[in-house]
């Protein structure tokens, strides 16, 4: 049985520990979630001891505080061992601050971890009263934003006045992620995964969940518009669930997202970078989506 | 050829480049620890990987670490990885002004430059890497994150510190070029969470001083950053570097455009992880040809996106090696471009009882010379048999041929199958192995 991935992503600063520790302590307990997180990373004492008094597993990865893809390789290994040895239900990975957080869904394409995890959600906490302070940092943080499907204002009690000019300046960079206000990351966690499970409860016990992985396909290089659809189309039979950005040939970008046989193509500004976009599904173990999607991107396809 | 690519000039080959670092360990069976500790180990290991990878450029050490550990940094040491930088001395109490620069007997700069100086007796004609720590990545190793508040807090702190690194990176350059090195590449991953007005005011000024003294040295330099940095590419070619290497993350087309109009020549940018880590050999082919035709024979040096991971598969390293230096492999791996929507050929009915069915796949035995000689060898070879032996080519400029050839589970070309099984793969056998093979499938 597949395990979900849950992605905690957001800057230094931005509240992802004490998000993690909301996570753990308001979701049902009958699940047996595993934990991943930087060896090194600040975590307060209290929440480690609250790891060990409540059983969770933690794996920890140790990259310091330069974390880079580089490394991605020898991670494979360890968390392959690590859920083969604890079997957990949900895994919950605190990315870096400075991490190009959706870089380590490519790994879960690897031979050992393919039909095993799969990345499911990503959530992505602001810190609201920093937000604009580091303009220096402005190219990262839109990143790690638009990668979201989650997005957790944190600290408003500190912004003098309304939110709204930052919600209005987050909706522009990524206009489809659902965005709450959350002081200390503290929103309905099970409202929320509730909606997003894939398969229905009923449905779950009675055919078992099928094997699924998830694909990340980055690309710097831009579709034709009819191109993306019949690359989609390709994918159909085997993919649950699709999101992400793409740049497209006209010089615009597009937001794709879509369940099953139906995706939807947004078109969208304001776009800068590399497009993500993040498959959920069960696809051949041959072939390369991503040197397939860079084939869909030539003129000639 | 590599120099050819330094200086823009036209090149009949493309350079290659392999970014080993622990990986080198991983092909000599040790560790990235006991690799890293040893220059015996590098020696063996990137000797290992010139003999293996064929390559006009290599790295003598892929070690960002380096510096940061001398200047107090502590160090978390893994297998399988460089070691990670885990405490921060700067924003630990010690002052910026106590702090010295790195001489030949610190840390582990003289095993690097032990087996810079092996290497360069070793192999006289290959140009040797010499890496250093950039100066904003060697910063954040000092100061920690509280390097992007500074930056906009105590700027001039900031400023301060960065000269500091830049002396590091002047003192270590010097170091390395005295043992041997050809090239000085400046690692700085970490430039790529900054905007290019930052760069141009924090990280501009001492990095072009490091280029400076390269080039008083009458070496080359280039500037490698890794992650979404294509924002602050022109920033980085107004350093003046001779080279600029990229990941992934930017376009290739971007960096050459942006690169060769300031006479700048570039290099990468491989994936690293979905194609050169995970992918097959195939695969690894169509990256490497995608990346030579974006490239051109002009200021291009072809390299993975960032160091190598410690298991990186050999056979796609070397599937790269075949591409660079045989002109009929980037042919076939161009031709098998537009694959992946195709379907494997049905083989119902393609075998024969009581024959045997001899399939080679070419490109094209008319115009390709081995696949011409794989053809006529099996021709000859099969005369003697008469019609007990069917002679098949199929041609993967044809559709139906790459069906064929992936019904057959054929990777390379030319390739000859004998009753649907991989016999002989781009060597041309000899009349009597082709012989005993049709035998052998006879009984």
């Amino acid at each position: 049985m597949s395990i979900p991935l849950h992605l905690i992503t957001g800057f230094l600063g931005s509240g992802k520990t004490s998000f993690l520790d909301h996570f753990l302590k308001k979701t049902d307990t009958k699940e047996n979630i595993a934990i991943i997180q930087n060896e090194f990373s600040p975590v307060n004492i209290d929440g480690r001891k609250f790891y060990e008094d409540s059983n969770f597993q933690v794996l920890e990865i140790n990259n310091g505080s330069v974390f880079c893809v580089c490394l991605l390789g020898s991670f494979i290994q360890s968390l392959n061992e690590f859920v083969k040895k604890y079997k957990p239900d949900l895994l919950l990975m605190e990315a870096s601050g400075l991490s190009d957080p959706i870089g380590v869904g490519q790994i879960f394409q690897s031979s050992q971890l393919k039909g095993k995890v799969y990345l499911e959600h990503v959530w992505c906490l602001v810190d609201a009263f920093n937000f604009n302070r580091i303009p220096a940092l402005k190219v990262r943080m839109e990143h790690q934003l638009r990668s979201a499907d989650t997005i957790i204002l944190n600290k408003t009690d500190l912004l003098k006045g309304s939110t709204d000019d930052l919600l209005t300046k987050i909706k522009t960079i990524n206009p489809f992620a659902k965005v709450v206000e959350g002081l200390y990351g503290q929103v309905d966690i099970n409202d929320y995964k509730k909606a997003l499970n894939l398969f229905p409860e009923d449905q779950a016990s009675a055919l078992g969940r099928p094997d699924i992985g998830s694909v990340v396909i980055r690309s710097t290089r831009s579709i034709a518009p009819e191109n993306l659809t019949q690359f989609l189309n390709q994918l159909k039979a085997d993919c649950l669930r699709c999101k992400g950005f793409v740049k497209l040939k006209t010089g615009k970008s597009a937001f794709v997202q879509g369940v099953l046989d139906s995706v939807t193509i947004h078109e969208v500004e304001n776009f800068s970078g590399a497009g993500d976009l993040v498959l959920i599904g069960n696809f051949e173990d041959e072939k390369n989506l991503q040197l397939m999607f860079d084939e869909y991107c030539k003129d000639e396809h | 050829m590599l120099e050819k690519a330094f200086r823009l000039e036209e090149v009949e080959r493309i350079p290659w480049v392999p970014f080993v670092g622990v990986h080198g360990g991983n092909l000599i069976g040790v560790d990235a620890e006991a690799f890293q500790r040893s220059s015996k180990h590098i020696v063996d290991g990137i000797d290992k990987a010139i003999e293996l990878y064929k390559p006009d450029g290599i790295p003598v050490a892929f070690d960002l670490q380096i510096e940061a550990e001398i200047l107090g940094c502590k160090l978390a040491w893994s297998k399988e990885n460089p070691p990670a930088v885990i405490s921060h001395p700067l924003n630990e109490g010690v002052e910026l002004s106590s702090l010295k620069l790195p001489t030949e007997n610190d840390g582990r700069i003289p095993l690097v430059l032990e087996a810079t100086r092996e290497l360069r007796k070793k192999h006289p004609e290959l140009a040797l890497y010499g890496l250093i720590t950039g100066p904003f990545t060697l910063a954040l190793h000092l100061l920690g994150t509280d390097i992007f508040m500074k930056l906009f807090e105590d700027p001039d702190y900031v400023n301060e510190l960065m000269e500091f690194c830049a002396q590091v990176g002047i003192k270590h350059a010097e170091l390395l070029l005295d043992a041997g090195c050809d090239v000085i590449a400046v690692v700085d991953p970490m430039t790529s969470q900054i905007d290019p007005m930052s760069f141009e005011t924090f990280v501009s000024p001492s990095v072009t001083k490091i280029f400076d003294f390269v080039r008083s040295k009458k070496k080359y330099s280039s500037f490698f950053v890794c992650g979404h940095a294509q924002q602050n590419i022109e920033v980085m070619c107004d350093c003046k570097p001779d080279n600029i290497s990229i990941d992934e993350n930017i376009p290739l087309d971007f960096v050459k455009e942006t690169a060769l109009a300031k006479g700048i020549s570039f290099g990468g940018n491989m994936k690293l992880t979905s194609v050169l880590l995970l992918g097959n050999e195939m695969d690894s082919r169509k990256e490497a040809v995608n990346c030579l035709d974006l490239g051109g024979k002009k200021g291009f040096i072809l390299a993975p996106g960032c160091d190598l991971p410690m298991d990186t598969p050999v056979a796609n390293l070397q599937a790269v090696t075949e591409l660079v230096y045989d002109d009929y492999a980037q042919q076939v791996a161009r031709e098998m471009e537009h694959t992946s929507s195709l379907q494997p050929l049905s083989l119902d009915g393609h075998f024969e009882e009581g024959k045997v069915v001899v399939d080679i796949i070419t490109l094209d035995s008319a115009s390709c010379a081995p696949c011409q000689y794989m053809v006529e060898a099996v021709k000859q070879a099969s005369i003697d048999f008469g019609d007990k032996v069917i002679v098949n080519e199929h041609k993967i400029k044809d559709v139906e041929g790459i069906q064929m050839m992936m019904a057959l589970g054929v990777q390379n070309v030319p390739t000859t199958c004998i009753n649907g099984n991989v016999e002989f793969i781009s060597q041309i056998p000899r009349k009597t192995e082709i012989e005993k093979a049709i035998k052998k499938a006879m009984n």
